[in-house]
């Protein structure tokens, strides 16, 4: 009495499918599972006996033995309990042999014999189509996140009741709402969170500068005295990203559905993320990582917005760690159970004090000496801030601009000309690894950027009197480029050299002080 | 050298004389003994000069027993130097100085400064490491502000370069910010210095002037009245102020808080009778703040080196100068604008477009924020950066911190 249900496990982001193996067999009775399991997976045993018992299902007193194959992968979570009832039911000729054909199950199971949600849906239906299969069983809780992919037969169910009949007699339960046309779906509006730019005051500088990194997906630091309105620009720039697309929207919602933070009804992800962790934050929590492999806070922000506030608090090897998936834009975590991939494809901004009491350059204010200043900005490494594009001084708003009635630009304006922008990048980056300027690699660049002659005059101007290094030198011409892009211009000018120049960090003398 | 020294005496006005000119005679003698009292830890001047008088001279201090001593000095005191006199051999250990290359100066020594013994509360004894300056070369102390602002910075490179081209000497306290700032610029210019200590000569503190250190022994010398090996504490800086005034024949004042540091040395200046000049800054700036208060107290106002040398009298002391560098910095420096007028001003006339010279003259030598800029210049900000850009390129303007601007 053999039988074999399919299943996948969840390994970071990647999904590998699983074959629940069951035999009943004479024998000292008993319940034995086995292959790599962990310990949550080695209590599914209890949890299926007494689930099977609860739902009129009596086990023959016989041996049961459970194989997860294949067996050197390392399985964990709650939602190999169904694919094992499944089994043992088969097995038991309890259902027909049939009724599972091309059928994969995931689900964890109550005592009551009630299927309960699980977290990673979304990539595990994904997983599943891709490899051709035809049907998913899920928990009925999980059957609108299952539905988000077209083109694969979802089923939900609540109980083992409900499974059996449904396998036996072809009775599809019901969902109690349709609500896959409502708010999940991906052709609704992307819902706004009600932060506008036209309530910030001033900040020429740091608004222009939030506006080309939106535009061109780089990284920003914001530099500016506390007080100064760095957390409140910084919070207004998902409102100016372009909306998600549909492909995005599946992305970021799958690394959410790894998270588990796919609930109430929310299948899908519709704002762009935005992750402003405290800077007590754990490396795990940063990075991902943890007992049981989850998305990191670099993950979550996927496609959205990594924002670290107060930056020089952070450890500084917290820093250093985001080198390398701000790199890669992704992250590869190496844990005992093997290595795991997630995605990192965020915008970064940092904010910070330019002194530790905040004030420096204003002399009437700060009185850090010169080795605190350094120190202090000594936080951040090189290497961090060779990766960040743009720099902008945030300043302190006088009372003067604060009682003014001038009527500053909405985000909705800044938004239209970001996007008209990203569609030139999308046009001219056609075929390309990468879609925005940012992600511009050195060997690709003289052929985007390409100069006349004048403005390579000025580069090469620029490159001697300032005396940067190479890669400070690209920094300026993927900046320029975003610029261009924003004016609609085809070739970059010397005007938009000269801006990108002024977004640099603070001029290197800053770092210097 | 002796005859010098004795003539020196004659105008002393603290009421050493007749004790100075006792040991004058025999000072090789007697350094051994001034070195052995001023290195004990808590041994002031006040102190030493009592246990001179009571013994009659230096040596005759070493002789005495404690019982003696405690007949005018407290026991912890005597205490202490009889406990230094216990450790080791005097003399050996006076030899041991000398082959580190720190020399001992004791008051009674024909070397001693003569600029130094005139003050009140002046040291028994001084180690050097260099050369002393010379009794008639006129020397100018540059202070002024830690924490300086960038107009303190330049103002403090200028005055130390100039001071070293015209010849004069640039005695300062090698500390942070502005006496560090013009001690390197004497020196890079090519002249001599002096950097008085509050700690051992040995100690280089901070030390982020390491290399006026260093320079300042070859070219001019490292003065401390503290023996080697004090650590750099706190409390011992504002007493070697009266050093630094005391060396110089004029203190310059760059910079200063209202509460600050300098402010003491000024005080010490007048004391010891030297003249104070200061550099004026604006009312609203809080590191002007100590020079206006000097100034309304009478202090001299500088505006160029030419002038202060004129108006001291000092310029007719410089030996073998014709006044030619003086002439030529006198015009070119005669305004605050910037390093090399003629530059500054064949400069902005290059530029025809307006938005370059309306943006360099509402720059200042404090920064001034985008928003500010944009104000004052009533310019949109992308026409506003990329003419900053330009201005930086040129080093017309140079950007300090993010999103902060000010004359180059």
């Amino acid at each position: 009495m053999f039988s074999r249900i399919m299943s996948a496990a969840i390994l970071g982001m990647e999904v590998a499918l699983i074959h629940v193996e069951v035999d009943i067999a004479q024998g000292l009775p008993g319940f034995i599972l086995v292959g790599y399991l962990s310990s949550e997976v080695k209590e599914a045993g209890e949890r299926v006996r007494v689930a099977l018992k609860n739902a009129g299902v009596t086990l023959p007193p016989m041996r049961i033995t459970v194989n997860l194959a294949p067996a050197n992968v390392r399985k964990e979570g709650t939602a190999f309990d169904l694919p094992i009832a499944l089994g043992i039911l088969k097995a038991l000729g309890n259902i027909p042999k049939e009724s599972t054909e091309g059928l994969i199950a995931a689900g964890e199971l109550g005592l009551n014999g009630s299927v309960n949600p699980v977290r990673g849906v979304l990539p595990f239906v994904r997983k599943a189509k891709e490899e051709g299969i035809k049907r998913c069983l899920l928990p009925m809780e999980n059957y609108g996140e299952g539905k988000l992919i077209g083109g694969i037969e979802i089923v939900g169910v609540r109980d083992l009741k409900e499974t059996i009949a449904y396998l036996k007699e072809g009775n599809r339960p019901n969902p109690e709402t349709e609500r896959e046309n409502g708010e999940n779906s991906l052709a609704c509006a992307e819902e706004r969170n009600g932060l506008d730019f036209g309530e910030v005051k001033g900040q020429a500088e740091a608004k222009r500068a939030a506006e080309i990194a939106a535009a061109g997906f780089h990284n920003l630091l914001l530099i500016g005295p506390p007080g100064s309105g760095k957390t409140m620009i910084a919070k207004r720039i998902p409102g100016i990203l372009p909306p998600l697309t549909e492909e995005e929207s599946l992305e970021v919602s799958s690394v959410y559905s790894l998270a588990g933070l796919l609930t109430n009804g929310n299948f899908l992800v519709k704002k762009r993320p935005f992750m402003s962790p405290h800077h007590t934050i754990t490396a795990q929590a940063l990075a991902g990582g943890g007992k049981q492999i989850k998305p990191g806070m670099i993950s979550l922000a996927h496609k959205g917005i990594l924002f670290l506030d107060e930056l020089p608090e952070f450890k500084a090897y917290f820093i250093d760690m985001l080198r390398q998936p701000l790199e890669e834009k992704k992250i590869s975590i190496a844990r005992l159970g093997g290595n795991y991939t997630f995605p990192a494809d965020c915008m970064f901004i940092g904010a910070m004090n330019p002194c530790p009491c905040g004030y420096y350059p204003d002399i009437g204010r700060c009185r850090c000496t010169e080795y605190q200043i350094k120190r202090y900005q000594g936080h951040i490494s090189g290497p961090v801030l060779d990766r960040i594009d743009l720099c902008a001084g945030v300043s302190q708003v006088t009372a003067e601009q604060l009682s003014q009635n001038r009527v500053e630009e909405s985000s909705s304006s800044i938004r239209e000309r970001v996007i008209q922008a990203r569609r030139l990048q999308e046009e001219r980056y056609v075929g390309k690894p990468y879609q925005c300027n940012a992600l511009l690699p050195q060997q690709d660049l003289k052929y985007f950027c390409r100069l006349e002659k004048k403005e390579e005059k000025l580069m090469e101007k620029i490159f001697n009197k300032m005396k940067m290094s190479a890669r400070a030198y690209c920094r300026i011409l993927k900046v320029a480029r975003t610029i261009a892009d924003l004016d609609g211009y085809e070739k970059v000018k010397g005007i938009h050299i000269e801006e990108a120049l002024e977004c640099r960090m603070g001029g290197e003398k800053y770092w210097e002080t | 050298m002796q005859d010098g020294g004795r003539k020196i005496l004659g105008n002393i006005g603290n009421g050493r004389e007749g004790l100075l000119e006792s040991h004058t005679q025999n000072w090789k003698e007697e350094q051994p003994y001034i070195y052995w009292m001023t290195s004990v830890e808590g041994i002031g001047s006040r102190t030493i000069e009592k246990l001179v008088n009571h013994a009659g001279s230096p040596r005759k201090v070493y002789g005495l027993k404690l019982s003696d001593m405690l007949e005018i000095i407290p026991k912890s005191k005597a205490e202490a130097l009889l406990m230094a006199k216990r450790e080791g051999d005097i003399l050996e250990k006076y030899n041991a100085l000398k082959q580190k290359g720190i020399q001992f100066i004791s008051i009674y020594h024909p070397y001693y400064p003569k600029r130094l013994k005139n003050i009140p509360d002046a040291p028994f004894g001084i180690y050097v490491e260099g050369k002393l300056p010379e009794e008639d070369i006129p020397s100018i102390a540059v202070i002024g502000a830690r924490q300086c602002s960038d107009y303190g910075r330049f103002m403090a490179q200028r005055c130390g370069k100039e001071l070293a081209l015209e010849g004069v000497n640039v005695i300062s306290g090698m500390a942070k910010g502005i006496d560090g700032i013009s001690q390197r610029a004497a020196l890079e210019a090519g002249g001599k210095t002096y950097a008085v200590l509050g700690c051992g000569t040995d100690i280089c503190y901070p030390s982020e002037n390491r290399n006026v250190y260093i320079k300042a022994k070859e070219n001019g010398a490292v003065i401390s009245e503290y023996p080697p090996g004090t650590k750099p504490v706190s409390r011992l800086f504002p007493r070697r102020n009266r050093i630094i005034s005391g060396l110089a024949d004029i203190v310059l004042i760059v910079e200063a808080r209202e509460k600050s540091g300098t402010l003491i040395t000024a005080d010490m200046a007048l004391e010891q009778g030297k003249e104070v000049y200061v550099i004026p800054g604006r009312i609203t700036d809080c590191l002007s703040q100590g020079c206006l208060r000097l100034i309304k107290q009478g202090a001299g106002i500088f505006t160029n080196i030419g002038e202060l040398l004129e108006e001291t009298g000092l310029r007719n002391r410089l030996p073998g100068k014709s006044g030619a560098i003086c002439l030529k910095t006198g015009r070119n420096g005669g305004g605050l604008e910037g390093r090399g007028g003629n530059e500054n001003g064949g400069g902005q006339e290059k530029y025809q477009g307006k938005k370059e010279k309306k943006i360099l003259d509402i720059l200042d030598f404090y920064p001034k924020n985008i928003d500010r800029l944009m104000q004052e210049t009533g310019m949109e900000y992308r026409e506003l950066i990329c003419a900053l850009s330009r201005l930086c390129m040129e080093e017309k303007a140079v950007k300090v911190g993010a999103g902060q601007f000010k004359k180059g």
